[in-house]
């Protein structure tokens, strides 16, 4: 179906009537920013010093496992998060870098049941697999050190379900791709965009398990997303 | 000596004239001569608050005028008045004339501790009052007028006198005009806490910088039998003075405070 | 539910709701933890200031550009793969959205929590179609179970309950057996409703801004059901304020960065969700299908009027959390979706002065609203205008308009005013004893319901300084001394003595 936009030129031309004035619809140059505090948080800290502020911001303040380890140790360190959270099915995002680390292969020599994400399997087949599992693992594109998050970009072989089906979401990220906050991932976005490509569909922000205080206003961790997170920096890469 | 204008604010002049007549002996005291332009009224709150803006412009203007006799600073003991009239030049931009001549008496215009601490550079004023005081910053003053350290400065040079903070301190005491009166169950709910908040320290005195807020709150403690003195800042900073006349209005039943009995 | 949510008179509802003694702690106590949190998230990020005046610089740009953005969000949507559709009015918004529901034939619609598909009644018009829509966002979940209790609070809309009320709720209506341990009950909703969301037919959300160099529209969340309703659902629809845009991504972190911390007091909620058009071709999950929809239903009205900062707002309910008269009445006194300064500012704006003509003096105009809000709207000075605006329309009650125009009349006069003053000090202290007037009508009554007035000083100021300059001698010396003997005495005033 041929996408579709609706009744804008009469409701542009109302909103510019009203105004008093014709339609604008080119030449807006956006006004620089008065203030840049955004660039001024963290902007001299070393990435071994965004990862401990990760870290530390994970366990203080998102109640979240947050580890740092190396490529080697990254096998082992997988199979005792998985195994804390009492893993039973695991489903593995089909992302390449985590190929490449050979997480689904690890795994399945200590668990019965790993699924990777199948771009050649049925959409409800893979949902399926993912609403059975316990633990997802997925692969972070960068991590915000200021307000402990992981930020993914869907793709195809990345569903989205993997991060939110599932009880537990297991995050890697290379500490090379720890940046201060929100404004270097919005970056990442805005010069895709200014450049003309297609965002991913789906761009997640994500800091810790879902979470509510709609009742009293006492937080209670897991909702209708994961009941608990877990951060896996690996620290050479 | 510098000459200051001494604007009385209606509550000022009627009800609380004690205040008032403080004020231009502390200003005295500070080395002020104090005029008094007869010609004003008031600020205007209840109508322009009210949203009478067109039909307030001739007292606005009645007021401006009454200003304009002199070029020296005028000065009033009632943040809520005084940040009434800075807001004249909003009230009459479509007048340019009217707007700039709102413009010049509003910058003139000072709060009493405003102009003691900033433009007299005073903060130690000789004042003795012993106790336990809390300070309520009325909104006109730290929000409306940005006079927040100004009356502590004052206060904290008092001799004797300990101030103690209380459970939000910076909350409305539920005043706000004619709201206390078109909307008086929920500005009765807001002095209820308010005073509630204020006993909970237990203090001696109640110390404002606003008339209406002290005798909104002095309303409530009276009505709960509270034995909370409530004293302008002009009481506080004039203690000394009073100590040396006649012992103390502070205790006298005869009192010149906002007092509650 | 529509924008009002009662047909109680503003007077009675307050009252009503003012007995509420659960309410009202629950109210108290959020908003001090709320108020807390987000005065230490701004001050841990410091230059706070800054950050709001670029939140309004931001939001003032894309306000006075709005057609210029409105199409570049709508291009970019279209090149995405996704549908938009401008309603000018609630009733097109809804019939396209019906149109949608029919001709997918849907059985079931799982919503997150959005403001302004309540403003249009959206669900009403869904369940006429004999399709069933669940409010998956907890507190909404919550309300709508209870036979669509309407909202208290527009972040946390189930505040004015207690755990006790939502236990006896969920047991009466989805036959929940717990406790009413919160975490015990959420984990319950979570395994109630988890499979609407596998066998919901359209997802239905909100949008907190949309992105016009990029087409996307991103949804400010904590529980995970955003991201559920945007994911399994074939069809997702998205409904928007047509304000709530930002230029680019760069402005998107600013505008997040001051709500998460203004809201709740973090860094960044739980998630913060970016959606770009459908899914891609080759993608797994997410909708097949995008529409957006772009609302106006008075907003352009609004932004060519003088109460066009309003528009600026984010939904960040930082006013409402500081409001003390909220903090009182509570979110349901206000009788609209939209409560608590904002409410008190929009909902005249966008429901007339018929239904809301109260709530612009539910205030003492202490402006505390003004200084939290993260992108600095005037609050307070709005709520003035509306008094304004009532006025010159004559909707004002004619006593108050007969008084007013009294006192505006002594005022301008001089001579009258002198005279009022001197008489008033005079008589004041005459009649007004043990804090009260002998008789106590109208306006009086209102203020002696909960304080005594005050006992007048007795004689006016005017008088004294009168008195005083005509036999001023004392003066000088008290200038040169220090000493302040001035005359007549202060203190031996007749007044006082008659006293």
């Amino acid at each position: 179906m041929q996408a579709k936009i609706h009744n804008r030129d009469s409701f542009l031309g109302s909103l510019a009537s009203k105004l008093g004035r014709e339609i604008n619809t080119q030449g807006v140059v956006r006004p620089p920013l008065p203030h840049n505090p955004h660039h001024d948080v963290m902007a001299d800290f070393s990435q071994q010093q965004l990862a401990d502020a990760l870290l530390e911001f994970t366990k203080t303040n998102l109640n979240s496992l947050g580890v740092s380890c190396t490529k080697a140790e990254l096998h082992e360190t997988l199979i005792s998060i998985c195994t804390g959270f009492r893993a039973g099915k695991i489903v593995v995002s089909g992302d390449n870098r985590l190929a490449e680390l050979d997480v689904a292969n690890c795994l399945k020599l200590q668990f019965d049941d790993v699924y990777t994400w199948d771009v050649d399997q049925a959409h409800a087949v893979n949902i399926k697999q993912a609403e059975q599992a316990k633990v997802g693992i997925v692969f972070a594109e960068q991590a915000l050190a200021e307000s402990g998050t992981m930020v993914l970009h869907s793709a195809a072989s990345h569903g989205r379900s993997v991060s939110l089906l599932p009880e537990t979401s297991v995050f890697l990220v290379p500490q090379s791709q720890i940046v201060p906050r929100i404004t270097q991932a919005a970056k990442v976005l805005h010069d895709k965009a200014q450049a003309g490509e297609r965002l991913p569909s789906c761009v997640n922000f994500i800091s810790g398990p879902s979470s509510t205080a709609d009742i009293e206003l006492i937080k209670v961790v897991g909702v209708h997303g994961p009941i608990h997170a877990a951060y896996v920096v690996i620290a050479d890469m | 000596m510098m000459k200051v204008n001494f604007f009385v604010t209606c509550l000022c002049d009627v009800v609380k004239s004690n205040v008032a007549k403080k004020t231009v002996l502390l200003l005295e005291q500070l080395g002020c001569e104090v005029l008094f332009p007869k010609e004003q009224g008031c600020c205007g709150q209840p109508s322009l608050n009210s949203g009478y803006i067109e039909s307030s412009k001739p007292a606005m203007k009645s007021l401006i005028r009454a200003f304009e006799g002199n070029d020296y600073p005028i000065v009033t003991p009632a943040g809520s008045c005084a940040a009434a009239v800075k807001k004249y030049p909003e009230y009459l931009a479509d007048e340019p004339e009217w707007a700039a001549r709102a413009q010049a008496v509003s910058d003139r215009l000072f709060e009493l501790t405003q102009f003691i601490v900033n433009e007299l550079n005073i903060v130690n004023v000789g004042a003795k009052l012993p106790g336990r005081g809390v300070y309520h910053p009325s909104c006109s003053l730290i929000r409306k007028l940005g006079v927040r350290e100004e009356p502590l400065k004052l206060l904290g040079n008092v001799e004797g006198l300990e101030l103690v903070g209380i459970k939000n301190q910076e909350t409305c005491c539920g005043f706000g005009g004619t709201f206390s009166i078109k909307m008086a169950e929920i500005s009765g709910e807001m002095v209820k806490e308010k005073a509630a908040n204020i006993t909970a320290v237990t203090p001696d005195y109640l110390i404002g910088a606003d008339v209406s807020c002290l005798m909104n709150i002095a309303g409530r403690l009276s009505r709960e039998g509270k034995t909370v003195k409530v004293l302008h800042i002009v009481d506080v900073l004039m203690s000394n003075v009073v100590d040396d006349l006649s012992q103390s209005t502070i205790t006298s039943n005869d009192s010149l405070t906002v007092e509650v009995n | 539910m529509s924008m009002k949510t009662s047909d109680v008179i503003f007077k009675q509802r307050i009252k009503d709701q003012m007995q509420d003694s659960f309410m009202r702690k629950s109210v108290a106590n959020a908003q001090e933890r709320m108020f807390t949190n987000r005065q230490l998230a701004a001050d841990k990020l410091g230059n706070w200031d800054e950050w709001r005046e670029n939140g309004k610089q931001i939001r003032e740009h894309v306000l006075d550009n709005l057609d210029y953005y409105l199409h570049q969000l709508s291009e970019n949507v279209q090149k995405a793969g996704g549908h938009v559709f401008f309603a000018e009015t609630s009733e097109q918004a809804t019939d396209y959205i019906e149109n949608i529901i029919q001709e997918k034939n849907a059985k079931k619609v799982v919503k997150s929590k959005s403001m302004v598909t309540e403003e249009i009644g959206l669900n009403a018009v869904i369940q006429r179609n004999n399709c069933e829509v669940i409010e998956t966002d907890l507190g909404e979940y919550i309300l709508q179970v209870d036979d669509c209790d309407p909202p208290s609070h527009i972040v946390v809309p189930a505040l004015h309950k207690n755990r006790e009320q939502i236990r006896g709720v969920f047991e009466d209506k989805i036959g929940y057996k717990g406790s009413s341990d919160p975490e015990e009950m959420t984990r319950f909703v979570r395994e109630h409703i988890r499979h609407d969301f596998i066998e919901a037919d359209i997802g239905i959300t909100g949008c907190n801004f949309a992105v016009a160099e990029s087409g996307s529209i991103s949804l400010v969340t904590n529980e995970g059901n955003a991201r559920l309703a945007t994911s399994l659902p074939k069809v997702h629809i998205a409904v928007m304020g047509m304000e709530r845009i930002v230029p680019t991504f760069e402005e998107l972190d600013i505008m997040v960065s001051l709500l998460c911390r203004s809201a709740v007091g973090l860094p960044l909620t739980g998630y913060v969700t970016a959606i770009t058009g459908p899914r891609e071709s080759n993608d797994m999950d997410g909708a097949e299908e995008f529409h957006l929809v772009i609302l106006d239903n008075g907003r352009s009205d609004i932004l060519a009027s003088e109460f066009k900062d309003i528009l600026r707002c984010i939904r960040c309910a930082a006013c409402v959390n500081t409001c003390p008269a909220y903090r009182h009445i509570g979110g349901q006194s206000y009788g609209s979706i939209y409560s608590g300064p904002i409410g008190a500012v929009l909902s005249p704006l966008l429901g007339g002065y018929d239904d809301f003509q109260d709530l612009p003096y539910a205030c003492s105009l202490c402006q505390a609203c003004n200084d939290v809000c993260p992108v600095k709207i005037p609050l307070s000075d709005l709520l003035l205008k509306h008094r304004e605006k009532m006025v010159i329309k004559k909707i004002t009650p004619l006593a108050e308009r007969m008084t007013v125009s009294a006192f505006n009349y002594l005022n301008s006069s001089p001579k009258l005013w002198n005279v009022a003053m001197k008489v008033g000090g005079k008589v004041a202290p005459k009649v007004i004893k043990d804090g009260k007037l002998p008789i106590n009508v109208g306006a009086v009554a209102e203020w002696t319901e909960a304080r005594d007035l005050p006992q007048p000083d007795g004689e006016s100021f005017r008088s004294w300084f009168a008195n005083r300059d005509a036999a001023d001698a004392g003066k000088e010396l008290a200038a040169v001394t220090g000493i302040v003997n001035p005359k007549p005495n202060l203190y031996s005033n007749t007044d006082k003595v008659e006293k």
